[in-house]
């Protein structure tokens, strides 16, 4: 229970406390930061310890959250959640430690920091969510603060177009992904993943309307064609960001909801077609984007992109060789392309641009960094002793015996392997274009390699990259064994063994075929460019994914005026109309419908008379308010009938409310004089007769339905008082005898407690309204 | 306003009121009071102080950093919600019992403290909305012309 409470939760609480120190004493800020990945991994290690000892299955922890509601936060502790785990965390650790070289001094650290840690914490939260609602909730989290880290310049236009696109398509993935797993709740009557993947038969009781929602969610938070788009505008993020979220952890989650759902819904007749067809598509559309990016980081972006489609089609081919690859290649892909991005970053930063075709020949002068570039990208490329190899070869090994749909089985090899000459083509391209060729331009600053602390970061990815293909059975017991047994749904044990070496097959023969041909059309770049620039050129009015969602957002923002006028006109009186109108209707509609019971009307007796006296005193005040000429009078009249309604509850012997209503009487008074102090003078329009008896009968209309619903809640017998039950409990439950204000403090203590916050948060409003007022009177003046 | 009589009973008035408003917070939960309602009258009892002399001189006495206080106000009753997290549920309510020199036996509740924060955020956002008002006033009129 604890190790993964902090795992989870101690994330959020640096990110609340670092913005809060980073600022003041900056050169702490990110050893502060660091304390979240390193306290996470630290009880990751722990529950790996505990999750051993339960036997390696799927372990449960949970504590009730509202359990009225019956929503709980749990936790589900597998081979595949554990795995994520230490993927995000140790990620994480590197890019903080990258960011510390990366960001320069000025920079407003606590923001950065804070968000980052954040976005990690709602990471953890996805990856061990075990409540369908609470795997939502972190989702939209890590798109939130997704949103925050990208526009991290916010005085850029182009971070602030890419967080809002991204915002709005992982976001609204998100929603759509709700709407499935309500849809999946409803049909299977359970919101928990250990139970749903314990099931049997999920996948025939699930609508093809829910199982398109969930993928959506994947499909958009993943980077899929067409929701690609929003993955190179993201780019616009610090460099460390892009390669945290946009690379290693956030693009990743989609995979992981597939992985997670392959169990629950792989049995889906839809799953190999949707899941297959988008990955395909994506790894295709990718890579071919991606040669004709200049930017080095939408370069990396678009590859992202194309890899992220290998890992799908992986999910969608399904079977025991495709799980476990794909769960290989999160770690290749992981390494690698987060390498890559920090290599960017380091050519960003010592040469002061990204733009390839200002980047002259960089092996010379940025060796260190070269070599580093090289490995990374040869493991993409799929080239031993790499990772990346290993995984390759069980793409390509799969897609020869596909475990999905058998009509397409015939071009599943050949498409997949022009699918890995693009890949290993744009891999040449992002090497040869900034390090390997002469420039057109001269970069502003010559470059040269970095502080040894600088590459520390990538250098460990990318001999993580090599072991991984060297030694692969350091990780394939102890992860990637069990992450994939719990993809496949935990039935089992899985035994395999991987090597780099599985003699002379039709996989080494494609791996060969490939790299020759990649070698061959990198020798013609400049005729592929060619090519893929006239069709660039023939689609250039045709309809695409980018022009769909800025045409949305246009009609989005400026075709909704008049609809926009036509609700919120600004007209006070009008608002006022329709806030009186409707509950006057309410109001009848319950006291037409509800049972009056016998009508049990109280005894006449002197406080009735008295109380009778004050109402009279109340209307009076009211009718004055309404018709006295001037703003003070009416003012003042609506004080009297505010503390006459004080003596009333003093002659019901209620001095609490009598107290609090005289109070409130005065500071409203008070407010409101110094409120009108800003109006202009107060002018009287005769209004005509018809407009006047409108405003008259919604007055008293809204006063009559009042009355009778005071009338019917005294009366009914079908609402009972549950008066006694407090007065009977708030001793023995709240511990004081004042009932009013121990069902303040005790029994409705969230009611209080949002009602603050309001309270706080109109404060706020108030200060901030004003001081726009204020400001642009001041401009006024001045001008 | 300039009032002789008003002038001379306000500090007295503040001072009962003050006093009331405590009582009020700290012996709400067996009688009627509690933190809204000494809030209330904390607030009310500054403000017809503060009617007493011109508004910007009030504006000079009591522009508090009231934005803090109602922070730190609805902070503290947040962690007394999460202190309940301790014991079972947020937000549950716990009381124990000292045994303090020359007082005796003092009963303390969780939610007093609960309380005392919504007391802060009911002075600070009434008094931060005054002192807002009573801020702009003297940017509109300006300095004397």
């Amino acid at each position: 229970m604890e190790s993964i409470s902090v795992a989870v939760f101690f994330p959020f609480a640096v990110a609340v406390a670092v913005p809060y120190f980073a600022n003041r004493h900056r050169s702490i800020a990110a050893w502060m930061a660091m304390l979240a990945p390193v306290v996470s991994l630290w009880a990751l290690v722990l529950l790996y310890g505990e999750w051993s000892a339960a036997g390696r299955g799927a372990l449960l922890y949970s504590f009730s959250w509202v359990p009225s509601a019956g929503l709980d936060v749990s936790f589900l502790v597998d081979g595949l959640s554990i795995m994520w785990g230490f993927l995000v965390a140790g990620v994480a650790f590197l890019i903080v430690l990258y960011s510390n070289f990366y960001l320069h001094e000025h920079e407003d650290l606590g923001r950065y920091y804070g968000w980052l840690i954040a976005f990690m914490g709602s990471m953890m939260g996805v990856v061990f969510a075990d409540h369908l609602l609470t795997l939502f909730i972190s989702w939209e989290l890590t798109s939130v603060t997704s949103f925050f880290l990208i526009g991290f310049w916010s005085d850029r236009e182009a971070a602030l177009y890419g967080s809002q696109k991204a915002l709005l398509i992982t976001g609204g993935g998100g929603l759509a992904m709700l709407a499935g797993f309500l849809l999946l709740g409803q049909a299977t009557g359970e919101w928990h993943l250990s139970k749903l993947i314990a099931m049997s038969g999920v996948a025939g009781k699930v609508s093809l309307a829910a199982f398109v929602l969930i993928i959506l969610g994947a499909a958009t938070k993943s980077a899929q064609w067409p929701f690609h788009i929003w993955l190179p505008n993201a780019m616009e993020a610090p460099t460390p960001i892009s390669a945290f979220l946009h690379s290693a952890t956030m693009v990743k989650a989609g995979i992981y909801l597939l992985s997670r759902f392959y169990p629950i819904l792989g049995e889906h007749p839809a799953w190999g077609y949707i899941v297959i067809g988008l990955g395909m598509t994506t790894m295709i559309a990718g890579g071919l984007l991606s040669l004709r990016a200049y930017d080095l980081k939408a370069i990396l972006a678009y590859g992202t992109i194309s890899q992220l489609g290998l890992i799908v089609t992986f999910l969608g081919y399904g079977g025991q060789e495709a799980i476990i690859g794909s769960t290989l290649h999160l770690y290749n892909h992981a390494a690698a392309k987060a390498a890559m991005f920090m290599i960017v970053g380091i050519i960003d930063h010592e040469t002061g641009t990204r733009d390839v075709r200002l980047l002259d020949h960089l092996a010379r002068r940025m060796p260190r960094a070269h070599i580093l570039a090289v490995l990374a990208a040869i493991s993409l490329i799929g080239v031993p002793p790499m990772g990346g190899f290993l995984t390759k070869e069980m793409l390509y090994g799969v897609s020869i015996h596909p475990g999905g749909p058998g009509e397409w089985a015939a071009f599943w090899p050949w498409l997949t392997l022009a699918a890995g000459i693009i890949t290993a083509l744009y891999h040449l391209r992002f090497l040869g274009a900034p390090f390997w060729t002469p420039a057109e331009g001269t970069s502003p600053k010559p470059g040269h390699d970095p502080s040894t602390g600088f590459l520390a970061a990538p250098a460990i990815l990318v001999a993580l990259a090599i072991a991984f293909g060297v030694a692969p059975g350091l990780i394939e017991g102890t992860f990637v064994a069990p992450a994939a047994e719990a993809t496949l749904g935990g039935g089992g044990h899985l035994e395999f063994h991987l090597a780099l070496w599985h003699g002379v097959n039709q996989p080494l023969v494609m791996s060969i075929i490939t790299v020759a041909a990649a070698g061959f059309l990198y020798w013609k770049l400049d005729w592929v460019s060619g090519i893929l620039d006239a069709v660039a050129e023939m689609w250039k009015k045709g309809p695409g994914p980018n022009k769909a969602y800025d045409g949305a957002i246009f009609i989005l923002k400026e075709r909704t005026w008049p609809l926009l006028l036509s609700l919120q006109d600004g007209n006070l009186r009008r608002y006022l109309r329709w806030s009186m109108t409707v509950p006057a209707l309410l109001l009848l509609a319950a006291a037409l419908w509800l049972d009056w019971g016998e009508g049990i009307w109280p005894a006449f007796s002197g406080a009735t008379f008295i109380g009778a006296s004050v109402c009279i005193l109340i209307s009076i005040s009211a009718l004055a308010t309404a018709l006295f000429p001037g703003r003070l009078p009416a003012i003042l009249a609506l004080g009297t009938a505010g503390y006459a309604i004080a003596s009333l509850y003093v002659v019901l012997k209620a001095p609490d409310l009598a107290l609090t209503q005289i109070m409130i009487e005065s500071a409203s008074i008070i407010l409101f004089l110094l409120a009108f102090w800003f109006l202009p003078e107060i002018k009287i329009i005769p209004k005509p007769l018809s407009r006047r008896a409108r405003d008259w009968g919604i007055a008293i209309f809204l006063g009559a339905s009042s009355a009778a619903g005071m009338a019917l809640a005294m009366n009914s017998h079908n609402l009972r008082t549950i008066a006694d039950y407090f007065f009977l409990t708030s001793k023995p439950i709240a511990g004081f005898q004042n009932v009013v204000n121990a069902i303040i403090v005790d029994y409705r203590g969230y009611d209080t407690l949002g009602e603050i916050t309001v309270l706080v948060i109109s404060g706020v409003a108030i200060h901030a309204m004003l001081r726009i007022v204020g400001t642009m009177q001041d401009e006024g003046e001045g001008h | 306003m300039r009032s002789l009589i008003l002038r001379t009973i306000a500090p007295i008035v503040l001072h009962l009121t003050l006093i009331f408003s405590l009582f009020l917070l700290l012996y709400g939960h067996n009688q009627p009071g509690g933190g809204f309602i000494a809030g209330l009258m904390t607030a009310v009892g500054i403000v017809l102080q503060w009617v007493t002399f011109d508004a910007d001189d009030g504006w000079h006495r009591y522009n508090w950093p009231w934005d803090r206080i109602f922070s730190y106000g609805l902070a503290l009753s947040a962690c007394v919600g999460l202190f309940g997290l301790l014991s079972g549920y947020f937000l549950k309510g716990s009381a124990y019992e000292f045994n303090l020199p020359f007082i005796g036996e003092v009963e303390v509740l969780t939610a007093f403290f609960f309380d005392v924060g919504v007391y802060a955020v009911v002075v600070a956002v009434l008094l931060s909305i005054l002192t807002t008002f009573c801020d702009r006033r003297a940017v509109i009129r300006g300095a004397p012309k």
